[in-house]
């Protein structure tokens, strides 16, 4: 133990030397450029993660939301405040407004007094504000200007016209394409007079509550215990789960940026090392001819290229970090509250990834320099590098990568690095055997170069591994990139719909239809229904026992259901069955649903629509491209046999 | 110079092999060395370039192990032991000097020198590293890198590297080969001067015979064949 530490007092004035003579600058860069790296993007990460969720947590207005497709009973109301918990009730719908002859489609917002719970109301200065009184709306300034609206205009709502109290931002929204219609905020009386709400609207009822962090879990937990299958909750402790996705593909994306720079980093450290081994290989050398023995050897070296780790991770993190708070006012402007995260996390993980990117690329030098015999001090001993060292390497790298993603990302990262890695090696091995070849046809300088290039079969294997594996990495990157956000845009065909306008009761629907033909549009106008899948083949299904997210959101909501006599022709049919073996109304099923519920041709299909059971036979199961913005459903029942 | 007799002697080959390896067949580097050296002796070993010197310097330094035969160092018998027990020997008893001086490029004279005493924590190394490059007439080069020496003064480092550890034996291959005569002189001065004050056992190995005339002893290598130098040399073979 003693040895131990007056070995590292030597190893440790030996680094304070050389990292005074800056002997070890390409090293030191290399690691700064790594760990710097990390600490920015897990800290940015962060950050943007927090300020998300509080941004998500605000644009609920409340701690805890129960949202549903039906009417909340009162009683749940009741029993918060008895909890001690504050309460407040609002009811949304997308509908069409109209004002000064132009229609708008619009959210409109029915809300209860004491609306919000949590912050408060953003007016602004467009119209004078007043407090919001029964027929009278809060409107957001975008409708302002799309409907030309000023103080006395007149805003038409269902069966009621509204004066204006005031123009209001709304809360932002974390999905941007929710807040394409402007909102209107009304009073739940209000909303009541407008008549808007019929049988099969759709409307979303919220039930918002505010308390102590203990009362709303004990809540929370009660709710939950209803299982109610109309009923999604929202905390904003939590984040919804299609925030929680969006942002999972987000992380991956800057996690994939950061291991490409560490990887490139890792590059360098891998050349850089090649060079510094000469001179390790002589200090070597000379110090087991001066008497030192194996294990002093490894301590000297691997405690030097410690210090330099931690020593460069540790600069690396101070500008990581400082160069997060250099971009500090430019998150300020897309995050309102930017809520900056304490940076000990991002600390850790770039302190560390310093560390072991630093140990997994210099290893195979280190190991091979510690090699070296004392006689190579007189004259030149081969050396023989041992391919275990790489796989060190390798298992070193595999550590790094497993400290910058989650266990659920590493699932398939590493399986795919691993495999990418075999295919490069071998591809390695085959272009070595085929520069082999070549050398024997070889003269001159080409002959030099490629006898060059034999010498060290592993390293040129490794140097190409890893040029692959920094390409690989630049490939996933871009198509995560393209998953976020080309894939969706560049496939958009020209004259995309933009606008979808829906709640057109039936007796809009000759009106709506004049006002797009006077604007030379005519789009198909779609009956739908709201339903939801209950049970297939008389089994019923239950959402909190569906294993998948995806079919448990599905169930949990209620769906658009199309009405149609014909599947559009842009959805292609991949089975179908003979119609005259159906004893069932015919309902068409998007393949991935049909996957995802294990749904077969013929199964039949049990619908609640508005509280009534109703049974339809799989007729087809069909492949949608949901990116082509055209009307696309789930479900098709055939309209002639539902129109019961 | 010094001839004490003493009682045991430092180092002793016996019947001494080194064989290597070839393809098909091996090569015979040294055959049946025989050779015992005493305390304090001064020898140098000459020999054409290629005939293996530099070989059985490294053998009886401990730095490899014969193919056979018997090196006893210390009265140990170095084949017989590991690498690390070879370098404890080496680390308590044995010092070096070599053609190419083997400084460290990046480091300074004083740092250079310090680099033994260091590995080894040795107490007041410092103190010992100044005292030895003032033993060479370097002190005032003590913060300069090797580079901005001239050869002789590279070799003085390397000299003073060598004495810092008090070994009780130095091997020196080919202390002068890289100077020219004037400096290769002081050099040679230097080096039995040190010697002489601190009783070293010095095995040298040159090309040099004028040098190595200065030894109490001289052995010749021939074609593998450790032989006493002739007494009466052909003085034009002085410069091999």
């Amino acid at each position: 133990m003693l040895a131990f530490w007056r070995d590292t007092l030597t190893a440790s004035k030996w680094f304070g030397r050389s990292l005074k003579r800056g002997d070890w600058l390409w090293l030191m860069i290399a690691v700064i450029l790594a760990s710097s790296t990390v600490t920015l993007v897990k800290q940015l990460g962060d950050t943007v993660q927090q300020s998300m969720l509080r941004k998500a947590s605000e644009s609920l207005s409340a701690d805890y939301v129960i949202r549903s497709s039906r009417p909340i009973e009162q009683k749940w109301s009741k029993l918060a405040i008895d909890e001690g918990l504050k309460t407040a009730q609002s009811t949304t719908l997308t509908t069409m407004a109209l004002s000064n002859q132009q229609f708008q489609l619009v959210q409109l917002k029915g809300i209860s007094d004491s609306y919000p719970l949590r912050g408060s109301i953003n007016q602004t200065k467009d119209l004078a504000f007043q407090a919001l009184q029964t027929d009278q709306a809060w409107v957001e300034p975008k409708l302002i200007s799309l409907l030309q609206l000023t103080q006395e205009s007149r805003l038409t709502l269902g069966y009621l016209e509204l004066g204006l109290a005031g123009s209001i931002q709304p809360r932002a929204l974390i999905n941007p394409m929710s807040s394409f219609a402007p909102q209107i905020f009304i009073t739940l009386a209000t909303l009541n007079k407008t008549k808007l709400i019929g049988p099969g609207s759709r409307v979303t009822y919220e039930l918002s509550l505010a308390g102590s962090e203990k009362q709303i879990t004990a809540f929370a937990e009660k709710i939950a215990q209803q299982n109610n299958p109309h009923w999604q909750t929202l905390s904003a402790q939590a984040p919804s789960e299609d925030l929680g996705n969006s942002l999972k593909t987000a992380w991956l994306f800057l996690d994939l940026s950061a291991l490409s720079a560490v990887l490139i980093a890792g590059m360098s450290i891998l050349i850089a090392s090649r060079f510094y081994l000469t001179r390790w290989e002589s200090s070597m050398a000379l110090m087991r001819a001066f008497g030192a023995h194996n294990a002093k050897m490894q301590r000297l070296f691997a405690l030097q290229l410690t210090w330099i780790a931690m020593f460069s991770s540790l600069i690396g993190i101070l500008i990581g970090y400082g160069l997060s708070l250099l971009l500090k006012p430019v998150l300020a402007d897309y995050f309102q509250p930017l809520i900056v995260t304490p940076p000990w996390s991002a600390l850790l993980t770039g302190f560390l990834s310093g560390i072991l990117v630093l140990w997994s690329f210099a290893w195979q030098a280190f190991q091979t320099a510690l090699q070296t015999s004392p006689m190579q001090i007189l004259k030149s001993v081969p050396r023989n590098p041992k391919s275990i060292h790489w796989l060190m390497s390798f298992a070193l790298l595999l550590g790094l990568i497993s400290l910058m993603f989650d266990m659920e990302s590493m699932l398939w990262i590493l399986p795919g690095l691993v495999t990418i890695s075999l295919i490069l090696l071998l591809a390695a091995s085959l272009l070595l055997k085929g520069i082999q070849k070549l050398q024997h046809y070889s003269r001159g300088w080409f002959h030099i170069a490629l006898s060059n290039l034999l010498k060290e079969p592993g390293l040129v294997r490794i140097q190409l591994v890893s040029v692959g594996l920094v390409l690989f990495v630049l490939m996933l990157m871009s198509f995560v990139r393209q998953d976020l956000l080309q894939n969706w845009q560049a496939s958009l065909p020209a004259n995309t719909p933009n606008t979808f306008i829906m709640n057109i009761q039936p007796d809009q629907e000759s009106q709506v239809s004049k006002i797009l033909a006077n604007q030379q549009l005519s789009p198909p106008l779609v009956p739908m229904a709201r339903g939801r899948l209950i049970a297939i083949n008389q089994q019923p299904l239950i959402a909190s026992e569906q294993k998948s997210d995806r079919a448990r959101r599905m169930l949990e909501r209620e769906a658009n259901i199309a009405l149609l006599a014909e599947i559009p022709k842009y959805n292609v049919v991949t089975e179908e069955i003979n119609r005259d073996d159906l004893t069932l109304p015919r309902v068409s099923v998007e393949a991935s649903m049909a996957e995802l519920f294990g749904i077969q041709l013929g199964d039949t299909l049990s619908f609640n629509f508005a509280g009534q059971s109703y049974d339809y036979q799989v007729s087809s199961l069909r492949k949608v491209e949901w990116q082509s913005f055209r009307l696309n459903f789930f479900l098709y029942w055939n309209r002639l046999q539902s129109m019961h | 110079m010094h001839n004490t007799q003493s009682p045991s002697p430092i180092l002793t080959l016996k019947n001494v092999h080194y064989q290597i390896p070839l393809e098909d067949d091996v090569l015979d580097i040294l055959k049946a060395c025989q050779l015992t050296i005493q305390s304090e002796e001064t020898l140098a070993i000459v020999g054409r370039s290629g005939s293996g010197k530099s070989t059985l310097l490294a053998l009886m330094a401990g730095l490899d192990r014969p193919t056979s035969g018997t090196i006893e160092l210390f009265g140990k018998a170095i084949e017989t032991l590991s690498e690390d027990d070879r370098a404890k020997i080496r680390a308590q008893q044995v010092g070096f000097i070599f053609q190419n001086f083997q400084l460290m490029p990046s480091m300074s004279a004083l740092e250079n020198v310090l680099m033994p005493l260091e590995l080894f924590q040795v107490p007041n190394a410092k103190q010992l590293a100044l005292e030895a490059l003032e033993q060479v007439g370097l002190s005032h080069r003590a913060q300069h890198r090797p580079a901005e020496l001239s050869g002789g003064e590279q070799q003085r480092v390397a000299i003073a590297r060598a004495f810092v550890t008090k070994p009780k034996i130095l091997f020196a291959d080919e202390p002068t080969g890289n100077l020219d005569e004037e400096t290769a002189k002081q050099i040679q001065n230097l080096l039995f001067e040190l010697n002489h004050q601190q009783k070293t056992t010095l095995i040298l190995v040159t090309h040099d015979h004028v040098f190595a005339k200065q030894c109490d002893r001289v052995m010749q290598l021939e074609h593998g064949q450790l032989q006493a130098y002739p007494t009466h040399p052909n003085p034009l073979a002085d410069k091999l």
